[in-house]
């Protein structure tokens, strides 16, 4: 499969200017050459051939997803998006601009984005000898030649990079969700490739979830039902085939995917991945609903039994996978924008349900798909419901304004219309004002007295909805913190985070204030969880393997 | 909403702790603001009653209303030319009106006529708003301040309706209909040419590329106003075929072929065929002024290779439009081919669709349509600056489209320049019809302005200002590369005080965010001066993109006043009377 | 059976189990002996499984009395005998129980550092699930069988094997001497180990100057080399990476470099961190008795080390040493280099290690300095190499004896 990416000039490497590719093993302290993708002998073959065996492919492959990912969300955004280790305003040091990415980093089967190395690093390994799926027993494995894999560590690095706090474990839904929702774009990827789709459709017999699907999908009363086990059968949904394989399997999402949705779990599931599986699922479900919804006449016009399975007619072929294409591509986008109405800090999966449905709203008002429906449904079957909301209704689930009318200063939303200014001279002055506004309005924006910080701004997604006019908006992240002991005569203090995501309409009119109150509630919540069993985990490694890491709760990837 | 404009009258106030209490009125958290108003209007025309959904409910972006209409960018005033007032202005933001959900449809009511050019006009910009990526402007003197489009629905009592570039208005006629031939109208009848949704688009259209490209209204040669025309018709027609409901009655009355030009008769044998409304422009009107046939048709006369003998501009600008929707209609059908053999069911044969099917082809032409109003909207952006030909916006259509949807899965640009080879017509100086030969080419040798100065020429075009001092430097900057931009020597350079800054989104999301600007020469015609002989017409359209640090040139689309287009505009003068 | 030890002899029991510490001392003490046991376990992937004859040997051989047992850490190797053998242990008369603090059960601290503990464990764990291929996966595999907490003994232990909790002492650095304990006349014990500190206990890794191994290949136990490259050898960048060093945006330069070599070692060995962790929990005793010191380090790692080593507290100790019980099977950094020249050079050095499950324990360069400070008086337990004199070995042990008067 090739992959068309915007030009941009590269050195050897490759070396972007935001991705740098650097193929240094720390296991055997050794380089492997770098590429020159501006070599014309690579040119004149428009890039090298796959192959395994030379690492300079290995470089040009993860080079071309990873910043194939940069910019799915890019334009999913309407701007550039940004590291978290990126200052902003371009005045930091050059080498801090990179994501560097290693293909070869270390001898394990594991891969792992790390915010303070600022890079992606990929490992590799020779295949189990029992079970070790296509490969040869022994054979090495390489991590950065799973497509879905260095989908899922980019979605890491970028999301860290919109929501820095995400990576802190304040309840047990924070690093599930990075983990969900990176496992959601590299899903969703697939779908938007139609030649392998339309394979999958040939065979799926157009119900591309029929694997993953219960006979009576069609009474809408159970809904979309992403159950019964063989999902091999599809293999549009088995992330990280080959990584998968070669380590036995990835459970996780097969067992959310793969079984009736349960309530239950919700409450009881806490390992990162698979409870970030049951998000995964909901969204999933909801994708399958809609596009079952939407192909539902073309069955019929080609007047296709429900229970058929057999080849399709091309035509209705390629018509559902032109669907699915679109509509994968549709919650991409969705999902993506969806990250910018949440809120900043302890992220809770009902939070991200509201994000999404209030973007929705905007980006198509009378939703003919009933997109909202399925994805309310989908989450309410599986027990995500929202903190303190009162219904799962679409009204009440969309985020509201501040209590009170608000308008941010005019001086404010000056500033906050240049706020894309090269030199980023106005991003000082623009904290400076924002810091002023909440201190005065702290209790209309959620926030609680002092030890406010104001973290990031920008253009809300330019690309909002079909009208202009709503593209302009300012999202702004305000953060507050406060250090207690977990318990008396603790070695060190941990950090209690509340915040709240500002929109504000570029007329000044604060229209979401989208808070998490850090009132004596969400403390207690906090310390009993960073006090409770559960989080352990992450804290040993913390300073060791640094927060910013992923791995060290990655089992595989 | 206007353009940093409120969402309600209220100015912002500083906040106080506790907010403001003056707020806390029925929707004291703003949770029930429009973001749309729906306002009725005829799809087509009074004459077609309740037929092929011809009572169409228009949904255009909220703003507040003053009694006239009057918004920030259309006033309608109830006027005729010489200024009388006629009918009261209807205040859209009066509770019963809203009640009611607007004026329900009626042409012996003026107010709904002022309703609807209101709402269609609204609906136009936004149609442009969007394809462009930014807020359109009418032509303004100088300045860059935005300027408002006035309606005078009842403008005058003739068989007309016309764009006033001085004053920047719209004016709608109203006569009695013929005495013969005039179709459903009542010999005699009043017709309102404001009531033809497609007369009032048109007219809107003639204004909006006036505002984008103020020099395609010199004539300078056969195309120049020819041009201007078809354009206009292009739009009028093509934005009808983007309401769903009109579709689908004429999908189903054409056994999905829209591009027949008459419908099935309801009773089979007793009805004679009626036209198809979608593809007709002009249809009460052409029937109330007794040609008993629609103006023009975006069918037209089977193409022909010297067609562009015709050189009135409404005919000749027909020709491009049929060119147009002959590619819209070609990639229709090879787009729906497939759910035809799906349904197992001839293209050709008489009688009703399949519901599913018919519901399938109203909402893929919707959504094409809409593909090709945006692309014929952008690719006015890549048009030369002066001297316009029918064959360059074939080049500007191509390289828009090849910019943002390299792919082209649906064959968008194949069909197009078939569909223009067809008519005979061919861009001045291309080797051939490939699509390769007709994209514009980037500048021969790579030139960049610096990245500062397009961003803010970008933000002055935005924020409605002037920025003096970076227009200096893109000035300069052409003075530098005259050569290269192909200005010739001995003479000025006119900068044009208005650059676009544009924002194309292509269907895979790709985004193409550029500075357009407009530069121009004249030259005095030597030999014979005198006055009122208009100089001869050169210019460049600029389009700056941003890459890395720099403001790369990526296109200069250029009109070079040599000996050729001398001899060519002196030729064009002549045959129009000019010595 | 009659206490096989002559009168007056000091005599020290090394078992061999295969990978763990067992050690039996016998004091003379009045007309006949008492004794202390030190450690009973074995590592579960490198037990030779004859932990419950070994229980049984202590039983007969102290004639069903220990003075005192003494749980070094919580590790398998050293305390999984305390359950294979629970049944013996019952049915002995135990007067005393020495275990570090970090086993006090309702101490706040201790509590906080078992929570980490056992989740880092779990998540690990959870890891190796899916990551049980590479050759990193089964030495961490390995690693975290051995930390896998062993209630049953645990609890043994804890309540002087169902004695009850009096009797057991949690000892810590600068605990006060025990005097003459469970009366054993001339016996002074002085506690070393465990700092009281976490701080102390965090702090596995020596630095630079004091480690055996290499920095590059600080993993524990050298496991990469069991990975042959990936990629034959004519893709190795033939000038090592001098491109990114003038690679202008200098995104990877050779600081750039280091650091991520060091990360990438450092969190290549999470488990071997955790491993470190309760090693350094270990006891570290030194009994004194007449001129003889031994000096039982269980694993103490650097941080324990350093919190005494320096000082009057070291002076004296090393001054002292008579025998010395290599830490942490002889792994490259359990000991510091700089304490080797500060042993006595007459002394002799037990090592209890076994050649798996890491191939790479004991460090031979560790050895080589041992043996030429101690003039070849080093003493492995699993019998390799000759025996220095007042050695000699049993089915199943070694037996060490010192004439005392």
């Amino acid at each position: 499969m090739t992959i068309r990416l915007p030009y941009e000039p590269l050195q050897r490497g490759p070396v972007g200017r935001r991705l740098a590719v650097v193929d240094y093993d720390a296991a055997r302290d050794c380089f492997y050459p770098p590429v020159d993708l501006d070599d014309p002998l690579i040119l004149q073959e428009n890039g090298l051939e796959p192959r395994d065996s030379d690492p300079r492919f290995h470089q040009q492959m993860v080079y071309a997803v990873a910043s194939q990912t940069l910019h799915t969300f890019d334009r999913a955004l309407g701007r550039e998006v940004r590291f978290r280790f990126q200052r902003s305003g371009g005045s930091n040091k050059r080498n801090q601009q990179h994501l560097r990415i290693f293909p070869h980093g270390m001898n394990e089967a594991n891969a792992f984005y790390s915010r303070d190395l600022r890079a992606l690093v990929f490992g590799y390994f020779s295949a189990e000898a029992e079970d070790a799926g296509p490969n040869i027993p022994g054979q090495p494995v390489f991590t950065c030649l799973s497509h879905d894999i260095i989908v899922h560590e980019m979605c890491h690095a970028i999301i860290d990079g919109m929501r820095g706090h995400f990576l802190e474990k304040t309840n047990r839904d924070s690093l599930a969700f990075h983990e969900a929702l990176s496992d959601v774009i590299a899903l969703l990827q697939h779908f938007t490739f139609p030649e392998p789709l339309l394979e999958t459709i040939q065979r799926t017999g157009g119900r591309l979830h029929r694997s993953t699907l219960a006979p009576e999908l069609s009474s809408d009363e159970d809904g979309v039902e992403t159950g019964s086990g063989a999902i091999e059968a599809n293999p549009l949904v088995d992330l990280a085939l080959q990584f998968g394989e070669s380590l036995g399997t990835r459970k996780a999402l097969r067992s959310a995917i793969g079984v009736r949705p349960n309530k239950g779990d919700f409450e009881v599931v806490t390992e990162p991945h698979d409870r970030g599986a049951i998000l995964v699922a909901a969204i999933f479900d909801a994708y399958f609903r809609v596009y079952t919804r939407r192909t539902r006449d073309l069955f019929r016009l080609a007047d296709v039994a429900a229970d058929y399975a057999g080849e399709l007619h091309p035509d209705l072929a390629n018509r559902l996978c032109s669907e699915a294409t679109a509509l994968a591509s549709q919650f991409v986008q969705l999902c993506i924008r969806a990250v910018e109405f949440c809120p900043p800090v302890d992220l809770e999966f009902g939070d991200y349900l509201r994000a999404l449905i209030t973007v929705h709203c905007k980006l198509d008002v009378d939703d003919r798909d009933g997109f909202r429906d399925a994805l309310i449904r989908a989450f309410g079957r599986r027990g995500i419901f929202p903190p303190d909301v009162r219904s799962m209704t679409e009204s009440s689930l969309r985020w509201t304004p501040p209590a009170v009318r608000l308008y941010a200063p005019q001086a404010l939303v000056d500033a906050l219309r240049e706020v894309d200014r090269e030199d980023g001279s106005n991003q000082k002055k623009i904290a400076v004002l924002m810091h002023q506004f909440c201190e005065q309005n702290h209790d209309a924006l959620g926030l609680t007295e002092g030890t406010i910080a104001v973290r990031s701004f920008h253009h809300a997604v330019r690309l909002l909805g079909a009208e202009l006019e709503q593209a302009q908006e300012f999202v702004c992240e305000i953060t507050q913190t406060k250090e207690v002991l977990p318990f008396p005569g603790s070695p060190e203090k941990i950090p209690l985070r509340g915040g709240t995501t500002l929109v504000v309409r570029n007329d000044g009119r604060i229209r979401y204030a989208i808070a998490k109150t850090l009132d004596a509630k969400r403390e207690r919540a906090q310390l009993d969880y960073a006090t409770g069993h559960e989080v352990g985990s992450a804290d040993l490694y913390r300073g060791r393997v640094g927060v910013g890491e992923l791995r060290a709760l990655h089992r595989g990837y | 909403m206007p353009k940093n404009g409120k969402s309600d009258n209220q100015t912002p106030v500083a906040p106080t702790p506790n907010g403001d209490a003056q707020f806390r009125g029925p929707d004291p958290f703003g949770e029930y603001e429009p973001a749309y108003r729906s306002l009725r209007v005829y799809a087509f025309h009074p004459g077609l009653g309740r037929r092929s959904g011809n009572h169409l409910i228009l949904r255009v972006p909220f703003e507040p209303l003053k009694p006239g209409p009057i918004g920030s960018r259309v006033r309608v005033i109830d006027e005729s030319l010489e200024g009388e007032p006629l009918h009261p202005p209807v205040d859209l933001e009066h509770p019963d009106i809203i009640r009611n959900g607007g004026i329900e449809p009626s042409d012996g009511n003026p107010q709904f006529h002022q309703q609807m050019v209101y709402a269609v006009v609204s609906n136009m910009l936004r149609h442009f708003d969007r394809a462009l990526g930014r807020q359109v402007r009418f032509r303004s003197k100088g300045t860059a301040e935005q300027k408002a489009l006035t309606i005078l629905p009842h403008g005058m009592k003739e068989a007309n309706a016309y764009y006033d570039n001085e004053k920047v208005a719209l004016s709608f006629g109203q006569f009695p209909a013929a005495q013969a031939k005039t179709g459903r109208n009542i010999p005699g009848q009043l017709v309102y040419a404001c009531l033809s949704h497609d007369i009032v688009v048109h007219e809107t259209t003639h204004a909006l590329l006036d505002g984008l490209r103020p020099s395609f209204m010199e004539s300078t040669n056969v195309d120049s106003y020819a041009f201007h025309e078809g354009f206009s018709d292009v739009i009028a027609l093509m934005q009808l075929l983007t309401f769903p409901e009109p579709l689908l009655e004429t999908i189903q009355r054409t056994g999905g072929r829209l591009y027949s030009a008459s419908l099935h008769p309801e009773l089979d044998g007793a009805d004679q065929a009626e036209q198809n409304p979608l593809i007709s422009l002009g249809q009460q009107f052409g029937q109330a002024v007794g040609a008993g046939d629609a103006l023009r048709s975006a069918v037209g006369k089977p193409p022909d290779k010297d067609s562009l003998k015709e050189t009135q501009p409404h005919p000749r600008g027909a020709i491009m439009m049929n060119a147009v929707f002959d590619a819209f209609f070609h990639v229709y059908a090879r787009r729906t081919r497939g759910l035809f053999r799906l349904s197992a069911r001839a293209t050709g044969s008489e009688g009703d669709l399949h519901p599913d099917l018919a519901r399938r082809l109203a909402a893929d032409a919707s959504q094409l349509a809409t593909a090709f109003l945006q692309l014929c909207i952008r690719a006015i952006a890549y048009c030369p600056a002066v001297d316009m030909t029918l064959g360059d916006y074939l080049r500007a259509m191509m390289t828009v489209h090849a910019r943002l949807d390299p792919d082209d899965r649906d064959g968008f640009r194949d069909a197009l320049i078939d569909a223009f080879a067809r008519r005979g017509i061919y861009p001045p100086d291309v080797a051939s019809m490939s699509e390769s030969e007709l994209i514009w080419k980037p500048p021969r040798k790579p030139l960049s302005l610096d990245r500062q100065v397009v961003r803010q020429l970008r933000a002055a075009d935005a924020g409605g200002y002037r920025d003096m001092e970076a227009e200096k430097l893109l000035h300069q900057f052409c003075e530098e590369h005259r050569e290269d931009l192909g200005f010739i020597p001995d003479a000025s350079l006119e900068v044009s005080p208005f650059h676009q800054a544009i924002r194309f989104v292509g269907p895979e999301l790709d985004v193409a965010e550029e500075l357009v600007c407009q530069v121009t020469q004249s030259m005095e015609p030597n030999k014979r001066g005198g006055a009122g002989v208009p100089p001869y017409r050169g210019g460049t359209t600029l389009i700056f993109g941003e890459d890395g640090q720099r403001g790369r040139l990526r296109y200069a689309i250029t009109k070079r006043i040599d000996a050729e287009r001398q001899a060519a505009q002196r030729k064009w003068l002549k045959a129009n009377g000019i010595p | 059976m009659a206490n096989p030890f002559p009168d007056k002899i000091l005599n020290v029991r090394m078992y061999h189990v295969g990978f763990g510490d067992c050690f039996l001392l016998s004091f003379p003490s009045g007309n006949g002996h008492r004794h202390v046991l030190v450690d009973c376990g074995a590592h579960p992937k490198g037990t030779l499984g004859n932990l419950t004859e070994v229980a049984e040997n202590i039983r007969d051989v102290t004639g069903n009395h220990l003075t005192a047992v003494v749980a070094t850490h919580r590790h398998q190797d050293h305390i999984w005998g305390f359950e294979r053998g629970i049944k013996t242990f019952e049915t002995m008369t135990i007067d005393e129980v020495w275990l570090p603090w970090v086993e006090e059960l309702g101490n706040p601290e201790a509590r906080a550092m078992w929570r980490n503990h056992d989740g880092a464990r779990a998540m690990l764990e959870a890891r190796l699930k899916v990551a049980a291929a590479g050759p990193v996966q089964k030495a961490v595999a390995a690693v975290i069988a051995n930390l896998k907490p062993n209630q049953v003994a645990l609890d043994g232990l804890r309540s002087r094997f169902g004695r009850g909790i009096e009797g057991v002492r949690y000892l810590y650095g600068g605990y006060p001497d025990l005097v003459a304990p469970g009366g054993i006349d001339g016996l002074v014990v002085k506690v070393l180990g465990p700092p009281k500190t976490e701080a102390f206990l965090k702090r596995m890794r020596p630095p630079r100057a004091e480690r055996w191994a290499p920095a590059a290949s600080v993993d524990g136990n050298g496991i990469h080399d069991l990975m042959d490259s990936p990629f034959d050898e004519r893709w190795l960048d033939p000038d090592k990476g001098k491109y990114w060093e003038a690679e202008p945006s200098r995104v990877f330069d050779q600081v750039e470099r280091d650091l991520f070599k060091e990360r990438m070692a450092d969190s290549m060995d999470l488990a071997f961190a955790l491993e470190d962790a309760v090693n350094n929990s270990s006891l570290v005793l030194m009994f004194l008795i007449g001129k003889y010191g031994l000096l039982m380090t269980g694993d103490a790692q650097w941080g324990s080390w350093d919190s005494w080593m320096t000082g009057d507290i070291g002076e004296e100790t090393f001054k002292r040493v008579t025998l010395f019980k290599l830490g942490h099977h002889g792994s490259h950094n359990a000991t510091p280099r700089s304490i080797i020249n500060r042993l006595p050079e007459n002394l002799t050095v037990l090592v209890p290690t076994h050649n798996t499950p890491f191939p790479t324990i004991p460090e031979p360069d560790l050895m080589a300095a041992l043996a030429t400070r101690s003039k070849d008086r080093v003493v492995r337990s699993d019998n390799t190499g000759k025996l220095p004199s007042g050695c000699t070995s049993g089915d199943f042990w070694i037996d060490f004896q010192m004439e005392t008067d």
